[in-house]
């Protein structure tokens, strides 16, 4: 079967104030139908910026793609604008990250989500009141009739990201793209929220992709992971191989330094270091400054991503020969 | 043009108010760029030194109102009863306009230049107080403003060194504002006979005087009025490029 | 825990005046009865949800905002009511605050040595050259290089800036600094290399720290002790390896299974259902009860009251 997304050699160049620099670099990843991918990273690592390229959010005149972004094999990023209209919110739809900004407070939720319905399956408006009431009460908003006249700042946060989810799937989206989608939310509504986007996620038959900083999210959620580091992806892993032997120095150390909620520990492992500026450029492979591996060789030569194992890549040559 | 403005006794080499009655209505030729008026005086010296009132007017009104408006903005945004008050005497002097209110002092304070200067800065102080009493608001919800509390900050210190040096941004801009604003009144203040009395210079009773010849000496009015407009665009355009470089600048970087 | 406690908090309440939708004047119970203490070199962590009111504390704690009513006890001396405010000034020196935003706790006008002088330059009577003896000693202290001070704060990265505002609570020798949620808003890389500076600050000048936070697992990295909040109460108290391994209340339980683990084998329990309460219109008896698994009918009649299930142990649910 042939995948759903295909991103090939994705490289976004931004234009800054001392010129172009490179936000995302050479990143290819595949989706097939039904699957749920997850992204990894921090932040500069390029995980939001490659999810606002599927679907083109970016400034036109300040961002420059190149690559590839197939969907359902037609090339997203030469696609005429009233081509990628009808994908936007039909076929592709998208969550973010913060709830407070991303509905208009001057309009109701009947009117946000029967937006969408309008522009893509031409409802009038009683009908697409009704689908309105139906999808708050998929998204399990109680007293969803009311609800839906009201305005949003009537609404906690963990509700308006379930009018958010609404929308994104009032028209039945084959792919989900969730940026951040709980990482504005407290503890237990995120537990909600993740549990929500599963079982639309098995009802409905979409694939998602989700891209959070969290660990334990990613592990809860995805099948599959993308970690990203500076723009490029240092690892594509099984989830459960990922957790249980990280091959990538990066994706090991982010493990070791995450806080354990389970046990007991005198001091946290660092990575030591900071993230690099997207505007240096640094020789080899990118993480080799803070790396505890690195070799004379990694500040040498920018390593590839290596196969290393039933579909997994690592993009460490002394790690990918060792395993 | 403000090099002009300073070195205009240099420049010109006539006196702009000594009349010459046997050279009156020349139109512009080479030894009088401008031409002359009614009273055989050059208009381009006269334009120059005019130039030097009307900057000058120009920029002690936005020192003044900005220094006046910044120590009430600061005030305002720190001390809410005194804001209650103040604004409601802003809304005030905001609802009169300036013209008009400038016209109403510069009555009680005679003809002269820093009468003009007064009731001017007057007119302007509600626009800089605001803008100051704005940015000082946002500035006093940022947690930095917190941390000087706890380092034992009191109010003074908070506006002196928190709220004032994070308003000088916007106040600047607005500042240039006022500069062009300025101008263009005080030219409508001499062109209505109230501010410098003839036969002082100004860009604006140049223009008043040029009004009763001009079908048939059209540069009496036409380069006060084209200085007028070239002073005024330039403070606008300095403004907005100000802006542009202080607003990023000034933002939370990510 | 060691002889007096270095901060004594009985009954604390702080209730904020607001505006309703339609324009009443309403009541917000922000604190509601909060009781606690931290030892000498002690760090107290308080872990809650959004509207728990655990910011709240950690700036009543400091007297940025005056106490409703309840005592706060700093070193010995009441800060709180009238009486209090004489003494916040003098107990200054001893209590600092670490700010979560390393983007906006800074001026973004001030040069980094004057920020983090600034507490000295209040507190006066410093000649230039010690001035800037100490703001170095600082620096390293939080490990940064000396060059740092003469820079702006928008030349730093979050992490970079957390240290300079850390640096700044040190100036004045503190023995007790409040972090409010001081890692939240950084890379998780970052988040460990900031809470061993901690760690090790404590070690070396003997701190105690009221850590707040939302992240429970960080939390535990620091923490000796730990206080759950839920709408403005604490609801459970104790060592932080009891707190952890056998919660008693159901929040406690509920909150820990909620937290995302690194571990795709991990046995998913359902997540709590409802929304945080608002604390505008807290409903009669315990604040959980509307969405506790275990609530009876005397739950959402009685308020619980807090009692000590064990030394040192604290508990407010009356089926703990």
């Amino acid at each position: 079967m042939s995948n759903l997304l295909e991103i090939n050699n994705l490289t976004v160049q931004f234009r800054g104030e001392g010129g172009w620099f490179t936000a995302v670099d050479d990143v290819s990843l595949n989706l097939a139908q039904g699957e749920t991918l997850g992204i990894v990273g921090e932040s500069g690592s390029g995980k939001s910026v490659t999810a606002l390229s599927i679907l083109r959010l970016h400034a036109s005149s300040t961002t420059r793609p190149t690559g590839r972004i197939l969907y359902s094999g037609k090339d997203m990023l030469t696609m005429t604008p009233r081509a990628l209209r009808a994908i936007r919110g039909r076929e592709i739809a998208m969550i973010f990250q913060d709830p407070m900004s991303s509905l208009n407070p001057v309009l109701t939720i009947a009117d946000q989500i029967g937006e969408t319905l309008r522009i893509h399956q031409q409802l009038d408006a009683r009908t697409s009141r009704q689908r309105a009431i139906e999808l708050l009460e998929l998204v399990r908003i109680p007293d969803a009739r009311r609800r839906v006249d009201e305005y949003p700042h009537r609404l906690s946060g963990g509700m308006r990201q379930r009018v958010m989810i609404a929308i994104a799937i009032a028209c039945q989206p084959r792919l989900l793209i969730a940026d951040e989608p709980t990482t504005a939310l407290d503890v237990t509504i995120q537990a909600q929220i993740l549990d929500l986007l599963r079982d639309l996620q098995s009802s409905l038959g979409m694939s998602v992709v989700l891209i959070s900083h969290d660990m334990g999210v990613i592990a809860e959620f995805a099948r599959r992971v993308i970690v990203m580091y500076a723009g490029r992806v240092v690892e594509t892993s099984g989830v459960s191989e990922l957790f249980r032997k990280p091959l990538h120095p990066y994706t090991e150390g982010l493990l070791a330094a995450i806080p354990k909620l389970d046990i007991d520990v005198d001091r946290l492992p660092t990575i030591k270091g900071s993230i690099p500026d997207p505007t240096q450029a640094i020789p080899g492979c990118r993480y080799s400054p803070r790396c505890a591996i690195v070799v004379p060789q990694c500040r040498v030569e920018a390593p590839a991503l290596l196969p290393a194992g039933a579909s997994r890549f690592a993009r460490c040559p002394p790690r990918v020969a060792t395993s | 043009m403000v090099a002009a403005a300073i070195l205009a006794p240099m420049i010109t080499q006539y006196d702009p108010v000594a009349m010459r009655v046997r050279l009156r209505f020349r139109a512009p030729q080479a030894a009088f760029p401008f031409g002359t008026d009614q009273f055989g005086r050059d208009i381009f010296t006269r334009v120059v030194y005019g130039a030097r009132l009307s900057l000058w007017i120009g920029l002690s009104t936005a020192l003044l109102s900005g220094l006046i408006g910044a120590l009430l903005g600061v005030l305002s945004a720190q001390y809410r009863k005194f804001d209650a008050l103040l604004m409601r005497l802003m809304d005030a002097l905001m609802a009169l306009p300036a013209i008009l209110l400038a016209i109403g002092l510069t009555a009680v304070l005679g003809p002269f230049t820093s009468s003009v200067i007064i009731a001017l800065s007057v007119a302007y102080i509600p626009r800089t107080a605001r803008i100051v009493r704005a940015s000082a608001l946002v500035t006093r919800e940022l947690e930095f403003i917190e941390a000087a509390r706890v380092a034992g900050a009191s109010n003074f210190r908070i506006m002196r060194r928190h709220l004032l040096p994070n308003a000088m941004g916007p106040l600047l801009v607005q500042s240039t504002f006022v500069f062009a604003y300025a101008i263009l009144a005080e030219a409508a203040l001499s062109f209505l006979g109230v501010g410098p009395s003839p036969p002082t210079p100004t860009w604006g009773n140049i223009i008043a005087e040029g009004r009763d010849h001009a079908v048939y000496a059209w540069w009496i009015m036409l380069f006060p009025g084209v200085a007028i407009s070239l002073a005024t665009l330039g403070m606008n355009l300095l403004g907005d490029g100000l802006r542009d470089t202080l607003d990023p600048r000034l933002k939370v970087e990510t | 825990m060691s002889a007096a406690p270095v901060i004594s908090v009985q009954d604390l309440v702080k209730v904020f005046p607001v505006r309703g939708d339609r324009g009443e004047k309403l009541l917000l119970r922000a604190v509601n009865r909060v009781s606690f203490e931290i030892g000498d070199g002690e760090t107290l962590g308080l872990v809650g949800e959004s509207g728990s009111g655990k910011s709240t504390i950690g700036r009543l704690l400091v007297g940025l905002i005056p106490v409703t009513s309840g005592s706060v006890t700093l070193f010995g001396e009441r800060i709180d009511g009238k009486a209090g405010e004489k003494h916040i000034s003098s107990v200054r020196r001893r209590v600092q605050f670490v700010f979560q935003d390393p983007y906006g706790s800074l001026n973004p006008r001030m040069r980094v040595d004057d920020c983090i002088a600034e507490p000295l330059d209040i507190a006066g009577g410093m000649t230039r050259k010690d001035r800037a003896d100490r703001i170095a000693e600082l620096l390293e202290t939080v490990g940064l290089p000396r060059s740092c001070a003469d820079r702006y704060p928008h030349e730093f990265s979050g992490g970079q800036r957390q240290r300079i505002g850390i640096a700044r609570a040190l100036a004045l020798q503190p023995e007790f600094i409040v972090c409010d949620e001081p890692v939240s808003a950084l890379d998780v890389s970052m988040q460990a290399q900031i809470v061993n500076l901690l760690l090790d600050l404590q070690d070396r000048f003997g701190l105690s720290y009221l850590f707040i936070a939302h992240d429970l697992a960080v939390v535990r990295s620091i923490a000796k002790r730990v206080a759950v909040m839920y709408a403005g109460s604490i609801i459970e108290q104790g060592p932080k390896g009891d707190i952890y391994r056998h919660p008693r209340h159901p929040y406690t339980r509920a909150l820990l299974d909620a937290v995302p683990r690194p571990d795709p084998e991990r046995e998913r329990k359902p997540a709590l259902a409802g929304e945080i309460p608002s604390i505008l219109d807290p409903p009669p008896g315990c604040t959980f009860s509307a969405r506790c698994p275990l609530a009876t009918e005397h739950c959402r009649i009685e308020p619980p009251i807090p009692r000590e299930v064990e030394p040192g142990r604290m508990v407010a649910c009356h089926l703990a």
